[in-house]
């Protein structure tokens, strides 16, 4: 026995898998769909319901044709979140993550502080003690990151629910931590009064994972929360 | 029996036919499909994938608005309505495709081809 409701679900599962389009698109394919299938049997030029379905989606065609069209249509809101993401990453690595003391500067300039840039962080992290947990923090946030890539290219990616988490938790944890740790207190040379301040790459970077997680969830959830109004449709 | 009318033709008046049918009130992406397929005796070949980008690219450019309703069959289906923008959009493309047309017609004399 036919189940219309199976087919399309499966139908929906299957373009979530293999195609970039967003839960509200989908959700306009899935009406197309299951109004053809209505038109079809109405003027009765399939002998059932199964034929009706299979011309219904054959119709919309592959999952890859229709990201490419949609992907023609221009970005969504989820793709610009994820570019603005992509672009504060980017630039956290040029932008000063920190300001520490700046031990050269010594005794005539108790108070100079230099830029410690991201990349600095980053290079240091990965190749400066080579111990396994600096490298995994410095090269897991970037991997994290990488990911994205692949929905932002309309290539076929999943929901991808833990890449949302882990981004979520990296960004948020970060941004709580720059706000609720207080600049570490260094003393040189017996002179009180260094700090080490968090620079705007920081929060750059911190906020790159956020608009990253915020912009694959908005990826499965755009539209979904439309109030939708009561009417009747006319057909 | 006639050929269909080109892709590229297909698509430049695509803009100008999903206005005016919207003219006549809201309506959803299967029923403008039925409407291409009846205004143009199915010489307009659209196929069922190109329809959607085309209206959510209007929709971003601001010529028509789309709104979520509840079927009654508790599914949720998108209508699009026509926008002040659109309408002033709309009248721009119908004076330039009677440009188009008055000047083939023009060049042709009357004379079938």
């Amino acid at each position: 026995m036919f189940d219309l409701d199976a087919e399309v679900l499966r139908w929906r599962e299957r373009q979530e898998r293999t195609s970039s389009l967003s839960a509200a698109e989908l959700d306009e394919l899935e009406d197309h769909l299951r109004a053809r299938v209505n038109l079809e049997m109405e003027l009765m030029v399939v002998p059932n319901r199964r034929r009706a379905f299979a011309l219904a989606r054959d119709g919309l065609g592959e999952s890859t044709a229709l990201s490419s069209e949609f992907a023609k249509a221009g970005s969504s809101r989820w793709k610009k979140l994820l570019v603005v993401g992509w672009a504060l990453f980017g630039a956290s690595f040029l932008l000063p993550a920190f300001f520490v003391p700046d031990a050269g500067l010594g005794l005539s300039r108790p108070f100079g502080l230099r830029p410690y840039y991201g990349y600095e962080v980053f290079l240091e992290l990965l190749v400066a003690d080579g111990e396994l947990g600096n490298v995994l923090a410095a090269l897991s946030p970037l991997v994290a990151m990488v990911v994205t890539l692949i929905p932002l290219r309309g290539r076929p990616a999943g929901r991808q629910r833990w890449l949302r988490y882990t981004l979520s938790v990296i960004g948020v944890g970060a941004v709580a931590l720059g706000f609720l740790v207080p600049p570490v207190a260094v003393s040189m040379a017996g002179e009180p009064g260094f700090a080490q301040h968090l620079g705007i790459g920081f929060w750059a970077w911190s906020l790159s994972f956020v608009c990253a997680a915020a912009a694959l969830w908005l990826r499965d959830h755009d539209g979904a929360s439309v109030r939708a109004k009561q009417s009747v449709s006319a057909e | 029996m006639k050929k269909p009318v080109s892709k590229e033709l297909v698509a430049a008046s695509s803009r100008p036919m999903v206005l005016s049918i919207l003219t006549g009130g809201e309506s959803y992406g299967y029923q403008i499909l039925k409407q291409v397929k009846l205004l143009s005796g199915g010489k307009l070949e659209w196929s069922d994938g190109m329809l959607y980008p085309v209206l959510h690219r209007l929709e971003r450019d601001g010529l028509i608005a789309g709104r979520w309703v509840l079927t009654e069959e508790g599914r949720r289906r998108k209508y699009y309505r026509l926008t002040r923008r659109g309408k002033r959009q709309l009248a721009t493309d119908r004076e330039n495709w009677r440009t188009v047309h008055g000047a083939l017609e023009l060049s042709w004399g009357g004379r079938s081809v």
